[in-house]
């Protein structure tokens, strides 16, 4: 992966230009959150993002679907620049799934419909066909017979498998993560990096901010480390995990290792 | 039985039965007007004050506070007295139209406020969710944030609903004959307060009744799982 | 106008005062009513419990004005003596009685949001349940009751203009009267009462904002 700087800009899925990001919250001091970010990503890449908490992890993956506007920069998504104000984010994000900490399925909606309301309503599917693909992504999911359950009924494990399922239907060429594992118990936390890592292996485009080292080395082709906003130090997990240069990211390391 | 008539006399409450019926009949008729009224009222107010304009939210909340500080019966008598011709109509308000458009107002403010708690109540991780999928604006409030609010925001409503039906009492002031106001009537023709009275408040107890069930049942059928 | 004004600006005062009078008496003896049937509701004491629940939705279910014509015209009727009222007292009265069913319940909510682990440390500490109830849950209690208690004290100020009706010059009837006086300035003279109201409720309401961004809320449906 060290010959990324070869490559042409064609073959870069994801494209991060000098973006920044500053939060202005009424009666407090801004947050610089991203100070000129810079990176790209490759089609089938999984790209493992990590750092400690404030960092920036969760406003640069935002920024990436356009949850989060950028002050300062641009990023092109398949060679679409979505910072543009007439790019229809929209469009954009059915090809970006996005998967939660905190799942943020619908809570009035079983698992099934959860998965199939995206796609009659954004895809515009037949309910038949959708309810079909669903089903079949819940089983793949390993989900079978949950499908009449509410978010409430299901464990958090169960849940974060559905929030998975959902963004899947969508036939997205990019996964974005969001610490997913963070608000489960350890029993299912490995249960979803397995499929997180199972994705992997089908040449999904991911990327991934999370805490678990372990899956970092497995599943990541590239590591990238922020503090304070800033991209500190990149590389592949081998000499990253085994050779950390910069002192905050081998502070980090012995912290967390 | 002639104890039971010298406290509560039924033979004379018999002959006004038809002032009680029609008295009844023009509550729950200027409450239903009003209640949709309010509810169109609140429900604009409710996303002007959702609405990232400041000029806007700083309107619909001032309309809210000038209605909350303010009592109703000065309301009524505002928009009945002192309102002066209304342009299209090319008359003033007779005593129903002003009263129900006076409890429509207030009500509205209120109705504006459980509404707006109801949106804001759905969890911001639910629209990231929708949005993440691509939905548009109208897909992620028709699917997701409306049908979440509403089941928060129909107990409410219908507690809000029967103090408007109560309110709607103090139109008798601007000379409206509904139920309170048949009250009167028989207290001043007949010189019976008690029966007058305890009737009157009867009649309220049980409209109050029917929606407190009709809540609860919302309540437990929307809950959810 | 500002004539007008200026004559009936008296007549205005006075009635404003009024308004300022009978509402305080309420908030006292609402405020002491409602806090002694919330802490009962909150209590395990089933039978008066219960009895003090058809208390309050009879006074819920019914409009205030009926309220105060069953203290003020159904009571004397009765023919027990310590049963009539003059109107000021018949007027604080009703609003007492009427208001006592929002602070109760207000009462009780705000007890039940204290975490039951609280009285459990409290008993298991040996703490009889007169000394919980006023070390541990009451001052937890309390803060979360005022936001929704200046709720409640400018529907009573609200409430008072209704007790115009059994002839008490408060500050609606007294706009009423000086609107007979000057019938051409009528709008003048209503905006003028709306403006005392305004005057008087919005600071209330503004504290009850204040203290609920400081103490937080709790879920109090009516
Ligand atoms: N919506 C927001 N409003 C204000 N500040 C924010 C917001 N989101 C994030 N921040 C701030 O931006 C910084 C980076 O946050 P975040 O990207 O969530 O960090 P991480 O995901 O690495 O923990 C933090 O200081 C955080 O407090
Ligand atoms: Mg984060």
């Amino acid at each position: 992966m060290d010959n990324n700087k070869n490559k042409t800009v064609k073959n870069f899925i994801i494209k991060v230009e000098e973006v920044s990001k500053t939060f202005h919250t009424k009666g407090r001091k801004p947050v610089v959150a991203l100070k000129q970010v810079t990176l790209q990503v490759e089609e089938g890449e999984v790209l493992v993002i990590i750092g400690p908490s404030g960092s920036g992890k969760s406003t640069l993956l935002r920024t990436l679907n356009g949850l989060e506007t950028v002050d300062a920069g641009h990023i092109w998504i398949d060679n679409v620049d979505i910072t543009r104000k007439e790019t229809n984010l929209n469009q954009i994000r059915q090809k970006v799934g996005m998967v939660f900490q905190q799942f943020n399925l619908f809570e009035h909606k079983t698992a099934l419909a959860n998965l199939t309301l995206p796609q009659t309503a954004v895809l515009k599917t037949s309910s038949g066909k959708a309810e079909a693909t669903a089903m079949a992504l819940l089983n793949k999911v390993g989900l079978e017979g949950m499908e009449r359950s509410y978010p409430s009924q299901l464990s958090g494990g169960q849940q974060q498998r559905v929030a998975i399922a959902r963004s899947l239907v969508m036939k997205p060429q990019i996964m974005l993560f969001d610490e997913v594992t963070s608000a489960l118990d350890p029993e299912a936390v490995r249960g979803i990096l397995e499929l997180m890592e199972s994705l992997a292996h089908q040449g999904m485009t991911m990327v991934v901010v999370t805490h678990e080292m372990g899956f970092a080395r497995r599943a990541g082709d590239r590591i990238i480390f922020m503090d304070g906003g800033e991209i500190l130090e990149e590389g592949t997990p081998q000499i990253f995990f085994d050779n950390p240069q910069h002192p905050r990211a081998q502070f980090f390391l012995s912290q967390v290792l | 039985m002639n104890f039971l008539l010298e406290f509560y006399n039924y033979r004379i409450l018999a002959e006004y039965i038809p002032q009680f019926y029609e008295g009844l009949c023009t509550t729950l008729k200027i409450s239903f007007v009003a209640l949709f009224g309010s509810l169109a009222i609140g429900t604009v107010f409710a996303c002007l004050r959702l609405a990232p304009n400041p000029i806007l939210w700083r309107l619909a909340a001032s309309y809210v506070q000038a209605i909350r500080s303010t009592p109703l019966l000065v309301q009524i008598y505002i928009i009945y007295f002192a309102l002066p011709e209304i342009p299209l109509l090319d008359r003033r308000l007779n005593e129903l139209e002003g009263g129900i458009l006076a409890l429509a107002l207030n009500a509205g403010a209120y109705m504006s406020e459980i509404i707006r708690a109801g949106i804001q109540s759905v969890a911001r991780g639910q629209v990231e969710g929708a949005m993440s999928l691509g939905m548009t604006y109208i897909q992620r409030m028709r699917h997701v944030v409306l049908p979440q609010a509403l089941a928060r925001v129909v107990p409410p409503l219908l507690g809000q609903t029967a103090i408007l039906i109560k309110d709607s009492s103090l139109v008798s002031f601007i000379g409206v004959s509904e139920l309170f106001s048949a009250g009167v009537t028989v207290m001043t023709e007949r010189l019976i307060p008690t029966e007058a009275f305890v009737t009157v408040a009867l009649g309220y107890l049980v409209i109050y009744l029917v929606l407190l069930w009709a809540s609860n049942w919302a309540q437990r059928r929307l809950a959810g799982p | 106008m500002s004539e007008t004004i200026l004559i009936t600006a008296p007549l205005l005062m006075k009635g404003l005062w009024l308004t300022i009078k009978i509402s305080m008496w309420t908030v006292a003896l609402g405020s002491f009513l409602g806090f002694v049937i919330g802490l009962i509701r909150a209590s395990r004491m089933k039978i008066l419990k219960a009895a003090l629940g058809v208390y309050i939705h009879c006074l819920r279910g019914t409009p205030f004005l009926v309220q105060l014509y069953l203290i003020y015209f159904v009571l004397p009727a009765t023919g027990v003596e310590w049963l009539k009222f003059e109107a000021f007292p018949a007027a604080v009265i009703a609003l007492s009685l009427y208001t006592s069913t929002y602070v109760s319940e207000i009462v009780r909510a705000g007890i039940e949001a204290v975490p039951k682990g609280q009285v459990e440390a409290a008993r298991a500490l040996g703490m009889s349940k007169w000394q919980t109830l006023g070390h541990v849950i009451l001052p937890q209690a309390l803060k979360l009751m005022i936001p929704p208690m200046t709720g409640v004290y400018v529907l009573i100020i609200k409430g008072t203009s209704v007790v115009s009706v059994i002839g008490i010059t408060e500050l609606l009837r007294a706009g009423e009267q000086a609107a007979l006086r000057y019938p051409s300035e009528l709008m003048t003279l209503y905006g003028l009462v709306a403006l005392l109201y305004f005057v008087y409720c919005y600071p209330v309401l503004r504290l009850g904002r204040w203290a609920e961004t400081k103490f937080g809320r709790i879920e109090n449906s009516l």
